[in-house]
């Protein structure tokens, strides 16, 4: 390990308290039982050669957009013939992860999957597991290491974030502050987002930047940044949330203060109450990626890498921008998430 | 108790006790002080006094940096409602911690009993507001069984409490997300979210529940058998349960009533979010326990207020709510309530020291 | 004659470990009975067999000539016999008057009461009158127990178990943690104690302290009553002939 991974990683682990990281072990035992009993799909027995069980490992479990991915590869799965796992923790969280990976490598499975929590402190553990001869395929991140996965699917976090605050800079006029609301620093996906919607931004010479603020995955803290920046700062005319639960929370905060349509809203990602916001127009908008496309492009490659075929390293998903008039078109409705695996 | 020179005075010098005319001072109980007078320095030099001024400099200090933005009612109804959820949470750790115990698990009873609520409902299929009631209680109920559990893992089965709901942090999630298969419960009722948006007197229900749950709370610590049992019990254990006092089951009531509080507070956030938010609320007990220390409650037990506990949730609420004004780099928030933390429980080290010397 | 509280006969062993053999025990209402004897003498167990801690293996306990059987100390309580124990089992953080009613708070009367609201005024005044007539000036019951010295401490624990004793209060090692001053302070206290008519039990180790304060003095040798001594005829050699087994004397 170089000192560099190193302090990432413990930098990392000391933004919890120490009960916390207790926690972890606990939790981590629960949510793995949990993920793996509730979605495993088996499949007839005789799965033969070296095509073997493909697991997923998710950022966090409960997460609409991962769930759908499980969703998508799950199906593609089951089509192929293939044995297919989920495996992930409650949280957000660099050290969860790694234990989790060690885990499944352990296991011997035919290839991973996985949506990395961190692009440095995850090479470790991966780089475990391609030394088994397990291949690795990112969904949503790559690592800093190119070496370490065989493919990357990815849709671009810039491009998305960019498409957010061009949507939201037409929606407020082209003039006014705006805020963007994020999970925590140091998630490679989150920061494409963000860069690309201040970059967006930029652009507009009436507009200004507020910066952001950091929820730490809190549904209850984004509300609170809504609603406080809506009342205290005149000027704010848009918000832009990063991640579903911030985009919740900010919902619940603008209508708390009373400024659903006043201040302008757009989110990234989708979730149940996502679209129905978008239904009853108290949220103006919403970047959605194609996660269950990613999920079943990640079984069919995990497949050929396994079969010894060439894969693509960087294979992207398209997105959309959802809107409160376009949700249900045919063209966007493909892309909306179902984390329960409805379809 | 008495220090080592003052044993050492009893084994050999108490073969001469001194003439006792001289003594009569030392017999009297307390000091020679006005009644009034002494209310009044006890009141200002009691933990919640030195925080209710802390909790007021923070309010004038963002009233002069942001005149135009912080001081108004729209910003000061974001605080309470914020701070609404917390409150109802803080309440019941107050409670268990005056009696010298400690709920690590209420964040995940919070999930639980949301996640029971949503899925009662979801059952039900009605939408009305008998619909909403029947989510209340069951979310209550679920949020009582994960406290009996505590009670019983810590009073019957002998597990420090800092452990056992340590474990039911972890399991009540896991549950939760057994029931759910991870992820969030998503389709409440329209009756939950139309009282999510209605208000009474201008102020949302959620913050009319919290100030019941408060003023309930402050009258039961305060002025009942049961919250006098409370404070002895995490004052001395075993003068209580040498006074008769059954320790067992005070202790079990106080992580029912928890419990039972964190599932209100779950159906609180349902409400607010209309989802279970299952991931969010990991730190939700730090968060309270914050407050509940910063408002004078011991980490001993024995001491606390619910008034203390009102000010002390307030404290961090505020904190964040001017920063977020001030548009400082957030980051800066944790640091200053962490230094606050530290701070108030350092003078509490200090006043404890004082009065146990005397 | 019947006395306020008797034991005929106790024993009480331990595996193999005889520590009580047959031992009698006798106080009067208004007397101050002092039990010395050297470490592992049976003082200790003698103590919580009569205060409801243990149970005998043998013997009986008379309450008024009556036969009695203490199914714990709670239940002693009942019959009027109360301990102030080593520890005092204060409630630091909690006033005077609050530790005088630990577990037998008083209740407003009515509908107020039934909520389990406590009569805080009621307790105040009568906590306030018990420690006035024993002589132990209180100025704040409300003030921390914590706050207040060693020998304040000892005042509030016997003040309580005065409080609520109907016959006789046992008290171990009143003054062991005590500077010579309030030493006398407690002292003072107990022989006022008795003086109202309860029976006061004192275990101590201080000689000198005991022929004091004691009307009478009973000596415990090996788990059975080595000597009894009234206050009078008590000295310095004779307890302690009588605790080391080197007199051989049965009042």
């Amino acid at each position: 390990m170089t000192h560099h991974q190193e302090n990432e990683s413990v930098k990392h682990m000391n933004r919890r308290i120490k009960i916390g990281s207790t926690v972890a072990a606990g939790l981590l035992i629960i949510s793995a039982v949990a993920g793996c009993s509730s979605t495993s799909t088996g499949t007839a027995a005789g799965t033969s050669g070296k095509i073997g069980k493909i697991v997923y490992i998710p950022g966090l479990t409960g997460n609409p957009f991962y769930s759908t991915v499980s969703c998508g590869a799950s199906g593609a799965a089951k089509k192929a013939g293939v044995d297919f796992a989920t495996q992930g923790s409650a949280t957000f969280d660099v050290a969860k992860q790694t234990e989790i990976v060690n885990a499944v490598v352990a296991s011997k499975p035919g290839a991973i999957m996985i949506s990395i929590t961190d692009p440095k402190a995850m090479i470790i553990p991966l780089t475990k597991a391609k030394e088994a001869g397990i291949p690795v395929i990112g969904i949503d991140g790559d690592l800093e290491d190119e070496s370490v996965m065989v493919s990357n699917i990815q849709a671009d976090g810039i491009a998305g974030g960019e498409l957010a605050g061009d949507a939201l800079a037409k929606l407020v006029g082209e003039k006014g502050s705006v805020m963007t609301i994020d999970n925590a620093t140091g998630s490679l996906v989150s920061k494409a987002r963000t860069d690309g919607f201040a970059k967006a931004i930029s652009k507009y010479p009436n507009m200004k930047f507020l910066g952001i603020q950091y929820s730490a995955n809190d549904t209850a803290k984004a509300a609170s940044f809504a609603s406080t920046v809506s009342t205290t700062n005149p000027d704010l005319v848009g918000i832009f949330s990063a991640e579903t639960n911030n985009t919740e929370g900010a919902i619940t905060g603008l209508r708390e203060a009373g400024k659903t349509g006043k201040v302008k809203l757009v989110g990234y990602d989708t979730s149940d109450p996502i679209i129905a916001a978008l239904a009853n127009k108290t949220l103006d908008g919403t970047v959605v990626q194609n996660p269950r496309g990613e999920g079943a492009l990640g079984v069919t490659s995990a497949i050929a890498a396994m079969k010894g075929e060439k894969v693509k390293r960087q294979q992207s998903a398209a997105q959309v921008f959802a809107t409160p008039e376009n949700y249900t078109t045919d063209n966007v409705k493909q892309y909306i998430y179902d984390a329960n695996c409805s379809a | 108790m008495s220090n080592i020179d003052e044993l050492k005075t009893a084994s050999t010098d108490a073969t001469a006790p001194t003439a006792s005319s001289t003594a009569t001072p030392l017999d009297t109980v307390g000091a020679t002080m006005s009644p009034r007078s002494r209310t009044i320095r006890r009141m200002t030099s009691s933990s919640p006094f030195y925080m209710s001024i802390v909790l007021l400099v923070l309010i004038a200090v963002f009233s002069i940096v942001a005149p135009g933005a912080f001081p108004s009612i729209a910003n000061a109804r974001n605080i309470i409602t914020d701070a609404s959820t917390l409150m109802v949470m803080a309440v019941g750790m107050t409670f268990v911690m005056v009696a010298a115990g400690f709920d690590l698990s209420i964040g995940s009873v919070l999930v639980f009993g949301g996640v029971c609520g949503s899925m009662a409902m979801t059952w039900m299929g009605t939408d009305n507001i008998g619909t909403v009631l029947v989510g209340l209680l069951v979310s209550m109920l679920g949020g009582l069984a994960w406290g009996l559990f505590n009670g019983f893992v810590i009073t019957r089965l002998r597990v420090p409490a800092l452990i056992a709901t340590l474990g039911s942090l972890g399991a009540a999630l896991g549950v939760a997300q057994i029931f759910t298969n991870g992820n969030d419960v998503r389709d409440v009722p329209l009756t939950l979210i139309h009282i999510s948006t209605a208000s009474f007197l201008g102020l949302s229900y959620l913050f009319w529940v919290a100030l019941v749950v408060v003023i309930i709370g402050a009258l039961v610590l305060r002025t009942t058998k049961f919250g006098r049992h409370t404070y002895i019990v995490g004052s001395n254990e075993e003068a209580a349960r040498r006074a008769g006092i059954n320790v067992r089951r005070q202790l079990m009531m106080l992580y029912a009533i928890s419990g039972t509080l964190a599932g209100l507070a779950g159906m609180m956030s349902l409400t607010r979010f209309a989802t279970t938010t299952i991931g969010g609320h990991s730190q939700d007990a730090l968060t309270v326990i914050t407050g509940v220390v910063l408002g004078g409650t011991s980490l001993y037990g024995g001491i606390g207020t619910i008034l203390g506990t009102v000010i002390g949730i307030f404290i961090p609420a505020v904190l964040q709510n001017g920063f977020v004004v001030m548009n400082i780099q957030p980051f800066w928030q944790q640091v200053a309530i962490g230094l606050i933390l530290i701070g108030a429980v350092f003078i509490d080290q200090l006043k404890r020291r004082a009065r146990d010397r005397a | 004659m019947t006395h306020l509280l008797e034991a005929r006969g106790l024993v009480k062993n331990y595996g193999h470990v005889e520590v009580l053999r047959g031992t009698d025990f006798v106080v009067d209402a208004g007397q101050v009975v002092a039990l010395i004897g050297d470490n592992g003498a049976g003082k200790s167990t003698l103590v919580k067999i009569l205060s409801g801690v243990i149970q005998p293996d043998g013997g009986e306990i008379l309450l008024n000539g009556n036969p009695v059987v203490f199914k714990s100390p709670i239940h002693a309580r009942k019959f009027g016999i109360e301990t102030v124990y080593q520890d005092l089992a204060l409630a630091p953080d909690l006033g005077p008057a609050e530790n005088a009613y630990i577990g037998r708070e008083l209740l407003r009367p009515g509908f107020l009461g039934k909520l389990g609201v406590l009569d805080k005024a009621r307790m105040l005044r009568e906590a306030a009158e018990t420690f006035t007539s024993l002589g132990t000036d209180v100025k704040d019951l409300d003030a921390p127990v914590a706050a207040l010295s060693g020998g304040q401490r000892q005042s509030v624990a016997i003040c309580r178990a005065v409080m609520w004793a109907k016959g006789l209060v046992f008290m171990d090692e009143p003054t062991a943690a005590l500077g010579v001053r309030q030493t006398r302070r407690v002292l003072d206290l107990i022989r006022r104690v008795a003086d109202s008519g309860i029976a006061v039990v004192l275990i101590s180790h201080n000689m000198p302290e005991v022929m004091e304060v004691a009307d009478s003095i009973q000596v415990l040798r090996l788990g059975k009553t080595a000597a009894h001594f009234t206050a009078e005829d008590a000295d310095l050699d004779k307890l302690v002939g009588a605790m080391t087994g080197s007199i051989e004397v049965i009042a």
